[in-house]
């Protein structure tokens, strides 16, 4: 049964870059909860059924693959046109904390 | 600061602890296009102008594997001796950062193209090392990022950063070994010689230009030390930013010596990325590494699996070429070499150059002596790699012809292949404008020699009374006075002649 913690949501909040108020915690950790339980549903329908593999895509494909070729894209102003800010020709984000990736 | 040592004596570290490496190399596929759009794959250009909706992550965009960026992976798999997998998957790798503008990147989890093979690796004195690949992995490389307004372009006090998304998308093969252990005090060697076999394997396939001072190589060093006789691995470090060979070695030797102070002095290891520092040889701190569960890997729903056929995997084996070490076998059986000699042909980077020069007409001895000495000490004091020197095999090959022929002496042609490094033109041109041929003539060289005899009439009775020996200081005299041009033998011989 899934039981997702207060600390669990903070810490995902954290990886994906959310400020959290411990309010909304309050909130999110229940409701996500929630959903969990409605997805673990799923596999109770799948129940003693082991030959049923996890599937990560809808339609039974492989090997879909594009020539090497080279494709005109977006010219340099285009691809900054939804950018909030630029500089240089280059897309600007405010100041990064922490260490590089 | 405590008062420990930070670094212990490098002999001292083997005294008491067995270093254990991981390599981890990142190759950048010299596709035409990138992994998943179809925007060039080129180093530089004005940025942001190689991108498209897909690799800049744009809402409703879809990526398609690139044929060809599979097939390299295949392949570099196979020269690995690794198991091409059947059936395998993308991942998404989940992680926010700007180079990055999906907010994930597309990678390789729990089900790599290539796995468990192995290299075998050429020490400087002749030793084979075989080190294990764990796995050859696809991925997609980041963005690059300017960070404005700090001291130094680093990522600290910088105000604020600009994102150049060219690089975002181009294929990336990363190859992990397996632990490496048992090495001793060669440790740093062996990661060395590990990345440079490494680095010839893939010019050999085609699949890369392996540059990496352009970065389109990468290595990640990652060091642990156990306690002699332990056989559980002590808590390790990686080290980002080896973009050299030379590196490579220094990185690993420094942490070495850094982790076994740190041990020493009854501390522990932190797990963490540490930046590698060309400039002095140093690591230092970054941040804790993020365990594997912070990416939340999952299948990538974008893309379909890949189920590489057992045919079209036969028929990516038969488009190997001959493999560094096959060739460096074939070198020394075809051309009769010491295993000493095959080594320096090799690590001078002049076995190319060699059968081209003998292509041209040269010997094999010649050539290799030219190449493998006397011009392997042009290109270290110039600073540029062999095959940047400005002479080629053909105009070598006529120095040696020439030497061959007794139009020049070896001490000519040297100055003869300093005129072609200068740019003064071919040898014949060199030799025309420079004067360079032997006197051969033997009128003039009589002159000389008559001269030289009238100069020193004691040597002149010291060999008509029979001390043939003392014939050396007048054929210095010649010599001297030709400038060196002249063929030291044939002055002997006029000498000896003149002597009677």
């Amino acid at each position: 049964m899934p039981n997702i913690s207060r600390d669990e949501v903070a810490h995902l909040a954290k990886l994906a870059r959310l400020g959290v108020t411990d309010e909304e915690l309050d909130t999110f950790a229940p409701q996500l909860d929630v959903i969990l339980e409605s997805v673990a549903k799923v596999s109770e329908v799948v129940g003693t059924q082991q030959d049923v593999p996890p599937t990560s895509h809808a339609v039974e494909l492989t090997n879909v693959f594009r020539e090497d070729e080279v494709r005109q894209g977006l010219t340099q102003e285009q691809a900054l046109s939804g950018a909030p800010a630029a500089e240089d020709g280059r897309f600007r984000v405010p100041r990064i904390l922490g260490e590089e990736q | 600061m405590t008062a420990v040592a930070e670094t212990l004596d490098y002999d001292e570290v083997l005294d008491h602890f067995d270093p254990v490496l991981g390599l981890e190399v990142h190759v950048e596929l010299n596709t035409k296009t990138k992994m998943f759009c179809g925007c060039a794959n080129v180093f530089g250009g004005e940025p942001n102008t190689h991108v498209c909706p897909t690799c800049l992550g744009l809402p409703g965009a879809l990526p398609v594997m690139n044929a060809r960026g599979i097939e390299s992976a295949i392949r570099i798999g196979l020269a690995l001796n690794c198991e091409i997998a059947p059936w395998c998957r993308f991942a998404r790798k989940n992680y926010f950062y700007p180079d990055m503008p999906k907010n994930f990147q597309t990678s390789q989890y729990d089900e790599p193209i290539a796995f468990n093979g192995y290299l075998d690796v050429v020490l400087d004195d002749g030793e084979v090392v075989r080190v294990g690949i764990e796995r050859a992995h696809m991925e997609e490389d980041t963005g690059k990022s300017l960070h404005v307004g700090g001291a130094t372009g680093r990522i600290h006090g910088a105000e604020h950063s600009l994102l150049d998304y060219n690089r975002a998308g181009v294929p990336l093969i990363e190859i992990v070994t397996k632990p490496i252990e048992g090495m001793g005090h060669r440790a740093p060697e062996v990661a060395r010689a590990y990345v440079t076999a490494l680095r010839e394997l893939m010019l050999a396939l085609g699949v890369s230009d392996v540059r990496m001072d352009q970065g389109s190589m990468r290595c990640d060093a990652n060091v642990s030390l156990m306690p002699k006789g332990a056989t559980e691995f002590g808590t390790r470090t990686e080290t980002k930013n080896v973009n050299s060979l030379r590196s490579v070695e220094r990185a690993v030797r420094y942490e070495m010596t850094r982790q076994a102070a740190v041990l020493r002095g009854g501390g522990s290891i932190t797990q963490e990325t540490r930046h590698f520092q060309e400039a002095d040889g140093t690591t230092s701190s970054g941040r804790p590494k993020e365990t594997s569960e912070d990416y939340r890997y999952f299948p990538e729903p974008d893309l379909v699996p890949i189920a590489p056929s057992r045919e079209w995997v036969e028929e990516l084996s038969g488009t190997l070429p001959e493999l560094p070490w096959q060739r460096r076998k074939r070198v020394q059986q075809e051309w009769g070499l010491t295993d000493e000699e095959t080594r320096d042909l090799f690590n001078t980077g002049a076995a190319d150059l060699v059968a081209a020069t003998v292509d041209a007409g040269a010997s094999v001895s010649e050539a290799r002596s030219w190449w493998v000495q006397y011009l392997t000490q042009q290109a270290n004091t110039r600073e540029v790699e062999l095959p940047e020197l400005p002479i080629t095999p053909a105009q070598l090959a006529r120095v040696i012809e020439l030497i061959g022929e007794g139009t020049l002496t070896h001490k000519l042609a040297r100055e003869v292949v300093q005129g072609v490094l200068a740019g003064e033109g071919d040898p014949d041109q060199v030799i025309a404008d420079r004067g360079l041929e032997v006197v051969s003539d033997d009128s003039a060289l009589l002159a000389a020699v008559d001269e030289a005899l009238a100069a020193q009439p004691d040597v002149v009775d010291k060999i008509k009374g029979g001390k043939v020996q003392a014939a050396g200081a007048i054929v210095g005299a010649v010599m001297k006075a030709t400038k060196g041009q002249a063929d030291a033998k044939r002055v002997r011989e006029l000498v000896l002649e003149r002597c009677q």
